[in-house]
């Protein structure tokens, strides 16, 4: 019933997709090869056009050349689909790969060279009236499918494919659909991938990336492009062997191949009598060699048939055993009521105390051992190549007990370190802040400003420079004071654009609470500008006068 | 072989045209300029 409904209607779409899956991930990897052998080149070529048209100044005189380039690419890809398709045809009805000749080959190259370019017209039409989108996309991927250069009639590869197209419309529509959906996810995947990794790079590396700058980097066309074109070398291969087994149960319909598959996938008579006689053979073999082993277990496991000296002893075989049952790996299976009953005859601190002896014991025991053994092995009573007492030696020398070792030594030298430091630690001392001692200001200068110094160095400055007689400079120094005063009081905001009547102006309109201030700041202004713009002379009296006056503001 | 000629000529013809698509559209459209949008200009 089953077989009649999937013959009227196809299979289910999600049961073709996963037997495509399936399929794809049971290949060979030679099989990939020969798919992206064909898709890489064309996927760059196509990105490399992309980016080229799209930013060079000079991309229209090698368009022409450009575009005959990337469609031999295309045709290249085609081919190689082509072949993956074959390939897959092969594995499906479970024969061996035809031969590959070089008529075969070419006649593959010119059936997908004569068909295929078509669709690149066909599709997107199709595609805009919608309807037909599905039996096209179909037909074009049924070429690849079938078109594997067996047959040299082109005429009978469209007609198939075409027949094979129009066979289960419901399933290949949907298909189609949860493929495209597929496909979105992809895409907006590696977008996402392509966004974050660079990111990833950069904070790991700190290495900026024009994608790291600005996210705005991201939204140009060949990145989509090229995000578009991974997508589609990651799903493309999957709707390829949807449509191979399309094309295959479409076929078998009439020709019974999925029968013949089946009953392949069978093993023969003679394989069935062939592999039994092998075990047989296996099987009176093991019989032979039971008796023989049964007498001496070594011997049966070694290719060597001569007897080997053993030095285990009895009771030491014994102590072995008993320790491998007791691990926690064995333990599991003993039967955990035999072990609870034995117990609970003791008191609980009895128990303690006993487990406790005991530990100690086996550990004084397995000291004893090691040192009977090193007293013997450097007496020359025992060698390295013995057993018994030697396995701990081996067991040293194991993985676990190199890594044991290992521990060992890393935390002596972690505790060295860590003794290291603590006698070299020292009290913590604060950290002294290291000014930069300003240079006097070049009064001289007319791009000094106020706030190169405090209203005290100023001051100190123009005592200075009264000093040396130096009178002209000395009475900036004091405007300067009493500019840098009004600033400390927030009366003024010092900026070199300002001029001095701005500051006039700003302290009127901040402080109009203080008339005498502003008025004495007026009077200021109007002696500088006469000494520093003007040619009016200038003495000590003046400049000790001017001081006074900046002694008023202060007072103010 | 002129077939396959044909069908050479015709992916050309698809390519050239697909080229000639990008050459067109302007290129803040490729740079992704044209998509965004600044407020503060707009202002």
């Amino acid at each position: 019933m089953s077989r009649k409904l999937n013959n009227q209607y196809g299979r289910g779409a999600v049961e073709l997709i996963e037997e495509a899956v399936h399929l794809l991930r049971t290949a060979p990897v030679p099989l990939f090869v020969s798919y992206y052998l064909g898709g890489l080149p064309f996927v760059i070529g196509f990105l490399y056009f992309w980016a080229d048209l799209s930013r060079s100044a000079f991309a229209q005189n090698r368009c022409a050349v450009a575009a005959l380039g990337l469609s031999t690419l295309f045709l290249w890809m085609k081919g190689w689909q082509a072949v993956f398709a074959s390939q897959l045809r092969a594995r499906i009805s479970l024969d061996a790969a035809s031969r590959w000749s070089l008529s075969r080959a070419v006649r593959l190259a010119a059936g997908q060279m004569m068909l295929q370019p078509s669709g690149l017209f066909l599709l997107p039409i199709a595609l805009i009236v919608a309807m037909p989108f599905g039996w096209a996309y179909a037909f074009y991927q049924n070429m690849t499918a079938l078109g594997n250069g067996e047959s040299e009639d082109f005429k009978s590869l469209i007609s198939r494919s075409w027949q094979q197209a129009r066979l289960w419309p419901a399933q290949n529509h949907l298909v189609i659909s949860i493929l495209f959906l597929f496909g979105i996810f992809v895409f907006l995947n590696l977008v996402s991938a392509m966004v974050v990794l660079p990111e990833l790079f950069r904070m790991l590396t700190g290495v900026e990336t024009q994608f790291t700058r600005s996210i705005g980097n991201v939204l140009n066309t060949t990145f989509f492009a090229t995000a578009f074109w991974l997508a589609y070398l990651c799903v493309d291969p999957i709707a390829k062997a949807v449509y191979v087994l399309r094309c295959f149960y479409g076929e078998a319909l009439r020709s019974g191949e999925d029968l013949k598959a089946e009953l392949k996938s069978f093993p023969t008579r003679a394989g069935l009598a062939k592999k039994l006689s092998l075990s047989l053979v296996v099987l009176s073999a093991l019989v032979v060699q039971a008796p023989a082993a049964s007498k001496d277990p070594g011997q049966a496991l070694t290719a060597n048939p001569q007897p080997r000296r053993t030095s285990v002893v009895a009771a030491e075989l014994d102590r072995s055993i008993e320790e491998v049952l007791s691990r926690r790996e064995f333990s599991w299976r003993l039967p955990r009521e035999t072990v609870g009953e034995s117990k609970n005859e003791k008191s609980l601190l009895a128990m303690f105390v006993e487990e406790v002896i005991e530990t100690i014991k086996s550990w004084a025991n397995t000291v004893g051992r090691w040192m009977k053994w090193l007293v013997d092995y450097f007496r020359g009573k025992r060698g390295i190549d013995q057993t018994g007492e030697a396995m701990w030696l081996s067991w040293l020398m194991s993985a676990k007990g190199l890594i044991l070792v290992l521990l060992l030594v890393l935390s002596i030298v972690l505790l060295a370190l860590i003794y290291r430091l603590w006698r070299r630690r020292q009290p913590l001392v604060s950290e002294l802040k290291a000014e930069a001692i300003q240079p006097a200001p070049d009064l001289k200068d007319e791009t000094v400003a106020a706030d190169q110094l405090s209203e005290d160095g100023w001051i100190r400055l123009g005592r200075q420079l009264l000093e040396r007689g130096e009178f002209r400079i000395a009475l900036r120094a004091f405007y300067l004071a009493s500019l840098a005063h009004l600033a400390e009081r927030e009366l003024i905001t010092i900026a070199r654009f300002k001029s001095n009547h701005e500051y006039e102006r700003e302290l009127r309109r901040r402080a109009h609470a203080l008339p005498e201030l502003t008025a004495v700041f007026e009077q200021s202004v109007t002696v500088f500008e006469r000494v520093w713009y003007g040619l009016h002379d200038v003495n000590a009296e003046l400049v000790q006068d001017f001081s006074a006056k900046v002694e008023r503001i202060k007072a103010c | 072989m002129v077939q396959c000629l044909f069908g050479l000529v015709t992916a050309w013809l698809f390519f050239y045209l697909l080229g000639q698509v990008l050459l067109t559209l302007p290129s803040s459209f490729h740079e992704g300029t044209v998509w965004q949008f600044h407020w503060w200009e707009e202002k």
